[in-house]
């Protein structure tokens, strides 16, 4: 099924890819390239931040920041970018309150935040949350008598330099390269805002064109770049310690405490929180507000309330299940064809959603059997979350077996567990934070997913962002915006409940 | 594994619950959502057959139905492709995906907006008009020709959609035919150097123009007669009235070739024809056009009262084949 849906259209000839790498595509490359390093070290020093302070630190109302913290990622990428544009363009709330500057104009700020900059600037503040809640989950995990052993020598900084970044460096670093890829194949917000980059390329080739196949020719450079990606990043981690989770063995984390810091530290976070959450919903809402839109949005959502939610729990647990399983097979097995195949897997994370559509749609609609059945149910769209999102899953929890001992395991092969007691008794409850990430990240994906499910979902059925992105052809700015509302909350609600329960059942907490 | 079991338990019953009952008819459409769903709920309640539809997002948001439908091609899924515009179903009609048929109800539609062979029938229909922003044109000043945007007074102040997308590419590729190869040129060269924005989508050309981001921009009637029903400081002009006319860009109706409900697919196409379904359109928000001329509207001007761009819609569409790779230039993509 993923080499289906990988090899669109059977194997394109030579003719499709004559014209990949011309001049103006490398051009649009270089400013993919750009885009997607500028919002990765974005997000990247706002995750970190953000990740040391929920996990490590006293910090207070960790509760409602953490899953506050998740919204960015949660609003639709377009949407955010929308906020932003009504934010800081000319006419915008932030435009004319920032203009009043020395230095500033309201001209230059629009032409900033039409810029590639300005596009970075919108993913990096809607992708931290990845590497936030990856960052906090390997912090979590570093076992805590390895920071006591180094506080018997050093200063918290010094631990925190020598001890602590390096053991949750391989979780970091993951989170960033999903971060990286998400941004290098992102459309909308590119767009949006006028910046020519290379998937814009794909777009028009499938929406203008219908050339399926030179479409998929050209998602060939993306699948490359991946590959270089990840190639850099095993010799990069190859060298790095492993063993780092042994927390499960006494079941604590180190906390610095903040102590004095405690306010300034919280200010900061509210101060991000606002400025990556607040003001872009705000902006969303005031534009345009009334009750009316609330009620017209709540009957244009109706079922897809429920099928976001229900195949959004579905595909999160599919996936997790799916990580938890192949994850212990690539990582602990590490066989040449697992391997190979775990390479692969992760390939398809670069290809765009259409395509996976596309290749979804030859590969499923056939006249009679199974097949149909599946087509025409529910079904494909669960196929659809797990071929796009489960080499996320698989890596996440790939990266935390690795970081699991192999003394453990290897004590309790040779007592005589097989794999089912291995898995149960000295895997799980080692893993659970991190398969409660894993379950966090997974729905977010599921639940906002547009590209491929439109293409495949069941006529008269659809998922919320599938609503909110037909509503959005002329509808009244403020159905719109209520709809995008209606989709934040009942994406929240489950995960304020499982992060609630997970920090009431301590272990769990990711 | 107890964890999944109750997942398990939902997702079949869900699969039950998916499984199609008695009559019913497949439709994608690419028309507006807020505006078809009306009439397809309305097509359900009259006949008792099911209307199952997939919506559209507007061309700029995902890569849409139409590479659905050809990729569903060898296996259709649909029935009825109820086209927003005048061009798509002449690719699938170049694919030889469609089905002819020449609805009864279709009789009173002029010719010019039929396929002699029956493989779509247009009706209810937009037209490229200018919006502009109140706050920042005085009524006197308002242009009243898309060629008045080459002005320098305007430099700077134009939005239009990327051509290469939706109702702004079938709009280019007509001023291709209407105007000739080197007028159209020099009109899109005229544009550029004028500094046009080139925005993602109509929607955003709207937005621009009624927060004042932009002075004037080029759209259709339903994005404009939003603007006004959001209160926004706009006017809507009817260009070239003296000239060569607006395009008018009607909806289009066919049957999918193969398609698993046939019958039913000839029912919706003929409610869909029908001149109660032009005049809920006409009274709806979008405000479009009937092609029966006797239809009345009262919130935009009848069609018999414009001057149309006259173009035929099968050149438009193999045209805009022809431009693409000087579009492609022009946008820079």
């Amino acid at each position: 099924m993923l080499w289906g849906s990988f090899n669109v259209g059977g194997s394109p000839s030579v003719e499709n890819y004559r014209d990949v790498f011309t001049r103006r595509n490398a051009s649009f490359f270089l400013n993919s390239l750009l885009l997607a390093s500028l919002s990765t070290l974005l997000a990247t020093l706002i995750g970190i931040f953000l990740g040391f302070l929920l996990g490590k630190t006293d910090i207070p109302l960790k509760w409602a920041l953490r899953p506050l913290l998740l919204l960015p990622f949660i609003i639709p990428s377009y949407i955010y970018g929308l906020a932003w544009a009504n934010l800081l363009g000319k006419s915008g709330f932030l435009n004319n309150m920032l203009s009043n500057l020395p230095f500033v104009t309201a001209e230059g700020i629009s032409n900033f935040i039409y810029s590639p900059f300005g596009a970075s600037m919108v993913l990096g503040l809607a992708l931290f949350p990845i590497v936030m809640v990856v960052a906090e989950g390997s912090f979590i995990g570093v076992n805590a008598s390895l920071e006591e052993a180094g506080l018997l020598f050093g200063g918290r900084g010094r631990v925190m330099r020598e001890v602590l970044f390096p053991m949750a460096l391989r979780g970091i670093i993951s989170g960033m390269v999903v971060v990286f890829v998400l941004a290098f194949s992102e459309f909308g917000v590119p767009f949006l805002l006028g910046v020519k980059v290379f998937t814009t390329k794909i777009f028009t080739e499938f929406s203008v064109f219908y050339n399926e196949k030179t479409a998929t020719a050209l998602c060939l450079p993306l699948v490359l770049f991946t590959v270089l990606i990840m190639t850099l990043e095993r010799i990069f981690l190859g060298a790095r310690p492993l063993e780092g989770l042994a927390r499960g063995a006494g079941g604590r984390t180190y906390y610095y405490l903040l102590g004095k810091g405690r306010i300034p530290y919280t200010v900061a976070c509210v101060v991000i929180l606002c400025l990556s959450v607040f003001l872009p919903l705000v902006s969303l809402v005031m534009d345009s507000w009334s009750l009316g839109a609330y009620v017209r949005a709540f009957s244009l959502a109706g079922t897809g309330m429920v099928n976001t939610l229900v195949f959004g729990v579905i595909g999160a647990s599919l996936l997790t299940l799916l990580g938890l399983i192949l994850g212990y097979f690539l990582e602990k097995y590490r066989l040449p064809p697992t391997r190979e195949l775990g390479f692969s897997m992760l390939l398809l994370f670069a290809v765009p959603a259409t395509v996976i559509g596309v290749g979804l749609i030859k590969l499923w609609n056939r006249p009679g059997g199974l097949s149909q059945w599946i087509y025409g149910t529910f079904a494909i769209i669960l196929i659809g979350y797990v071929v796009r999102f489960s080499p996320l899953a698989v890596r996440f929890m790939g990266d935390a077996y690795r970081q699991v001992p192999r003394s453990i395991s290897e004590a309790a092969e040779v007592s005589g567990a097989g794999w089912w007691r291995l898995m149960v008794r000295i895997f799980l409850p080692l893993l659970i934070p991190r398969v409660v990430m894993t379950w966090v990240l997974s729905f977010i994906f599921c639940a906002g997913e547009l590209g491929t499910t439109i293409l495949v979902c069941p006529p008269g059925n659809e998922t919320l962002p599938i609503t909110l992105f037909t509503v959005m052809a002329n509808s009244p700015a403020e159905v719109v915006s209520a709809t995008a509302i209606i989709l934040l909350v009942v994406v929240l609600l489950p995960l304020i409940v499982l992060l609630v329960l997970s920090s009431r059942v301590g272990r769990w907490q990711y | 594994m107890g964890k999944y079991l109750l997942e398990v338990i939902l997702l079949l019953s869900f699969l039950g619950w998916t499984k199609a009952e008695g009559q019913e008819v497949v439709v994608y459409t690419s028309e507006d959502r807020l505006f078809s769903e009306p009439v397809l709920k309305e097509f359900e309640k009259r006949g008792g057959i099911k209307v199952r539809a997939i919506y559209d997002t507007e061309e700029a948001k995902s890569t849409g139905i139409v590479n659905r439908l050809i990729a569903e091609k060898d296996n259709p899924r649909a029935d009825v492709f109820w086209s927003g515009d005048p061009v798509r179903p002449l690719l699938l009609e170049k694919r030889g995906m469609l089905e002819p048929y020449k609805s009864p109800h279709a009789i009173d539609i002029p010719e010019i907006y039929k396929d002699e062979g029956g493989g779509w029938t247009g009706f209810s229909a937009r037209t490229r008009v200018l919006l502009y922003n109140k706050n920042l044109i005085k009524e006197g000043e308002v242009t009243q020709s898309i060629f008045d945007l080459l002005n320098p007074r305007w430099k700077g102040q134009v939005a239009m959609a990327n051509p290469l997308f939706g109702t702004t590419s079938i709009h280019v590729a007509s001023l291709f035919c209407v105007l000739g190869e080197e007028r159209a040129r020099e009109f899109l060269k005229g544009l550029k150097a004028n500094g046009v924005r080139v925005v993602s989508s109509n929607g955003e050309v709207k937005r621009l123009v009624s927060r004042g981001e932009a002075a004037v921009g080029l759209m259709d009637t339903d994005d404009a007669r939003m603007a006004l029903l959001e209160g926004r400081p706009v006017g809507i002009v009817y260009p070239d009235q003296g000239g060569i006319g607006t395009l008018v860009m009607p909806n289009m109706v066919c049957i999918i070739k193969g398609g698993p409900n046939p019958e039913e697919a000839r029912q919706l196409v003929d409610f869909l024809l029908s001149e109660e379904v032009e005049t809920r359109l006409a009274r709806a928000e979008c405000a479009q056009m009937p092609l029966r001329p006797w239809t009345e509207v009262t919130r935009v001007p009848g069609l018999d009262r414009l001057r149309p761009m006259l173009v035929d819609y099968r050149e438009v569409a193999k045209k805009l084949e022809e431009i693409y790779p000087y579009l492609k230039e022009w946008t820079g993509f």
